[in-house]
This record gives C-alpha cells, structure tokens and sequence, in this order.
C-alpha cells in the first residue's frame, strides 16, 4: 500500500504513523490530500504516500484518541482536519525519538560512517 | 484551478459506495482528496469522467475496497489489543481477588464473602466472554470455535451457580446442576467427537476429555455433599421427637394451671408462652408449605419480638429467670437446612414448655 520512489516498502512500512504525528505537531492541523502533499514536497518526492495507506492509519489513529477531527463542508464536499490530541502530542515524541533512536543503532549496526551523509 | 460541482461530488459519492466503501467517514475524505486531485492536477478542459477514472486507480492496487479492509482491520487490531489487555487485567484480579478471599473464609476474616464475589464477576463477565470474542477472531475452523465458545459458556453457568451458592442466593443449585450435568454429559462428548478423528489432536484430546469427565464428575458429587441419608433421617427423628415430647407437656401444663392460683404471674406467662406458640406455629406452617426457610422473614422476625418479650417478662420471674430463649438459631433461619430448622423450631417450642412446667411446678409446690 505504500509508494516510495527512492525507498522500498518494507523501509517505509511502520514508520507512517510517525510521519504522520510528526507532521501534524509540526503543522498543527492538515486533512488528507495536503498531508501527502507535504510529505511530497519535504522529502523532494522520495517519499509519497498512498491513500491507500495514508487513510487507514488516520481512522486508526483517531480511534486511539491520539487524533481529533474538525468538519470543514464545501458544498456536498466534507473536508476532515486532522490534529493531534494532548495524548498524539505525547505519542508524537515517543515515536519520533524512538525512530532517531532506532536510526542511531542502526548506523552503528551497518557501522556507516555519519559524515558520509548516506545512512 | 478547476471547481468541482455538488454534481460531480454526488456521483463520486455513489461510485465510491458501489466500490465497497461503506464506512462514511472513510468515504467523506476519499471525495475530498479525489477532488483536491482533479482540482490541483488536471486541466480545465479534461473532461471530468475520465480525469476520474484516470484518478482513482492510484488508490488502490486491484480494487478500492482494498482501502476500506485495511481501515477495518486497523480498528479491529486496536480493538483486539484492548480487548487482550483488559482480558490480562480481568485475569490478574481474578487470581488476586479469589485467592484473597479465600483466604479470608479459611480464617473467618471479615471482607470474605465480597472479595470472592468480585473475583467470581470479574471472571464470569469479563475474562471468559472476551476470551470467547478473543477465541472467535482465531482462524481456527468454525467448529473449533462454536464448541470451545460453548464450553466457556457452560463454565460461566458453574462459576456463577457456585458464586450464588457462596452467597446463599436462590438459584445457585439449578446453575451448578444443569451447568455440570450439561458440561460433562453434552459438552465433553461433543469436544472429544469433533477433535478425536484429527492425528496431531488425538492424544491431548483423549486426555482433555478424562479430565474433564472427571471434574464433572468430581463437582458434581461435591454439589451433592449435604449430609448423608442417615443424619437426615435422625434429624427428622429428633424433631418428631422434640415436638412430640413439647405437645405432651403443654397438655400436661394446662391440666396444671386448673390447679394453680391465677395470680398475675401465672397470667401472663400463659399468655406469653400461648403468643410465642402460636407465632412458633405460624412459621412451621410456612417452612412445610412452601418446603423451604426462606421468603417468610416477617413471620420469622415476629416470633423473635414475642420471645424477646417473653425473655423480658421471665426476668421477674421466681424459678426460670434464668431460662431465657436462645433466639440465635431464629435469626439464621432462612440459611438454615429444613430439617435443621425444624429442630430449632422444636427446640424453642419445647423450651417454652419446660419453662411454663418448672414456673407451674414451683407454684405448685408453694401452694
């Protein structure tokens, strides 16, 4: 479900939710099709997310109380912003800081040079 | 920029819906980023059904439904986890409450009886029905899970019929019974039928399904561990006995008071002992009828004011001041077992009597 055009799937997968929470506490609040546009532009299209994958995970996420909504109609159209809750603000941390955790050991793991700028 | 139309809005609506999406919410923001796409990415004079359809396969890899499975089993994964984590915390004050509170029934320590029921209801309505639901999402076949569903049920109906028996509660012992009886000649031959063709299940199952006869077997027979035949029918022996024994000497009584002065005394004893009697009566009546001590309190609690009157009254009384009426057994009577209470009965009937004989042989005697 997910599209990258530098990265495979399997690099990407598990780390959506974290894009996502990142970037809604960096941008406040966003609904669907600007978050994939963001995350487009900020990445120089390395990144791109699908509907497919982006969608799921926000229901799940607001389920879990880490999102609320907020309806915005345009005609028929309903356009649903995301933001994080108190609680989303937390898990952003969380996860963010156990990526770059996660990414540390890696390079240490792969035993990458950091100043090589590849890892 | 192009602008979509309420029209064209209505149509992705109902295309979407055909597609599978039936989840609205899930459905509101796919037309909105369909839309956000056709109005930022394509020109203005495309036209707008074959924009769509040029649009909407990147949603999915063979068919937009596929988006809306994977919404779903997100929700239900998070559901699944919640479910397993109250189910462990159900589990751990299962163990915790139970073992407590039989502790404090062992040494007779006050918070018993709550500590267990509370460790009974959070097994019986919170650990076996989720891992019922928990037990129906494994991908185990349709029979695996209706019969391992059915025998957490029958445990259910056990765990709560010996919870009422703790208790006291009515019921207890058609829960307890038709549970047992239902589990080890109805449930148990099912289990053992469905599982033993399967080679890799066969031993466990032959195993699985002795234990279980035996613990049927074994709690039923605890069910029925009151007492045995011969105790009952000394018990029923006893207060033939005592009762008869007290109409004798109540008959014997009356001849006596002919003999005796009526002075107040002797008045009013007569009088105490013939309310006493008579409410005493009014219970038995109530315990053969119904063939239970229970659901009669108010008559059970008359009969206690009158001997607390008659307790009161006899404290002045040369002879038998000290012969009070122990009302202990009264007070418990609706715990008690029908033989049982019947010789409480007796026993306070004949009392009443001895108490009237000594009082009126005293008289007698001064005359």
């Amino acid at each position: 479900m997910y599209v990258c055009l530098m990265y495979s799937s399997e690099l990407i997968k598990g780390t959506l939710k974290t894009i996502v929470l990142n970037l809604l506490k960096e941008q406040g609040r966003m609904y669907g099709y600007e978050i994939t546009q963001r995350v487009k532009e900020l990445t120089g299209g390395k990144i791109q997310i699908t509907e497919g994958a982006l969608y799921p995970t926000l229901h799940s996420l607001e389920k879990s109380g880490e999102l609320e909504t907020e309806k915005e109609y345009l005609g028929k159209r309903v356009r649903k912003y995301y933001a994080l809750t108190e609680q989303g603000q937390t898990t952003a941390s969380q996860k963010v800081n156990e990526l770059t955790e996660f990414m540390n050991t890696m390079k240490f793991l792969l035993d990458l040079k950091p100043d090589l700028g590849n890892a | 920029m192009r602008n979509i139309t309420d029209a064209e809005v209505t149509f992705i609506n109902h295309d979407l819906t055909a597609r599978g999406i039936v989840l609205e919410e899930l459905r509101d923001n796919l037309i909105d980023h369909i839309c956000c796409i056709i109005e930022h990415e394509s020109q203005l004079n495309e036209d707008f059904f074959k924009c769509y359809e040029r649009v909407l396969p990147q949603f999915f890899k063979e068919e937009l439904e596929e988006i809306q499975t994977e919404t779903d089993n997100l929700l239900q994964f998070k559901n699944f986890y919640t479910m397993k984590k109250i189910m462990n915390i159900s589990g751990i004050s299962t163990v915790f409450l139970i073992l407590v509170g039989a502790f404090l029934k062992a040494f007779h320590l006050p918070g018993a009886a709550i500590t267990i029921i509370l460790g009974g209801f959070s097994f019986v309505f919170f650990f076996l029905p989720i891992l019922i639901l928990i037990k129906l999402k494994d991908d185990e076949t349709v029979t695996d899970k209706v019969v391992f569903s059915g025998g957490l049920l029958i445990s259910m109906a056990i765990v709560t019929g010996v919870i009422f028996k703790i208790m006291h509660w009515p019921g207890a012992n058609y829960l307890m019974y038709i549970g047992t009886i239902v589990f080890t000649l109805l449930y148990v031959p099912v289990y053992f039928f469905t599982r033993i063709r399967r080679p890799e299940a066969r031993f466990n199952t032959i195993v699985s399904s002795v234990m279980m006869i035996a613990f049927g077997g074994i709690l039923y027979s605890l069910f029925d561990l009151s007492y045995s035949k011969q105790y009952e029918s000394q018990m029923i022996k006893n207060h033939y006995f005592l009762h008869e024994n007290s109409v004798r000497l109540i008959e014997s009584n009356n001849t006596i008071y002919e003999s005796v002065s009526s002075d107040d005394q002797v008045k009013s004893l007569h009088k105490l002992t013939m309310d006493a009697n008579k409410k005493l009566e009014t219970v038995v009546d109530s315990i053969v009828k119904l063939k239970r001590t229970n659901g009669f309190n108010e008559k059970v609690y008359d009969l206690i004011l009158s001997l607390e009157e008659y307790n009161k009254s006899i404290a002045s009384m040369e002879f038998i001041a000290d012969n009070k009426i122990d009302d202990e057994g009264l007070r418990i009577l609706d715990r008690l077992n029908l033989e049982l209470s019947m010789n409480v009965l007796a026993r306070v009937q004949q009392q009443l009597a001895v108490n009237e004989n000594a009082f009126l042989l005293k008289q007698l005697s001064t005359k």
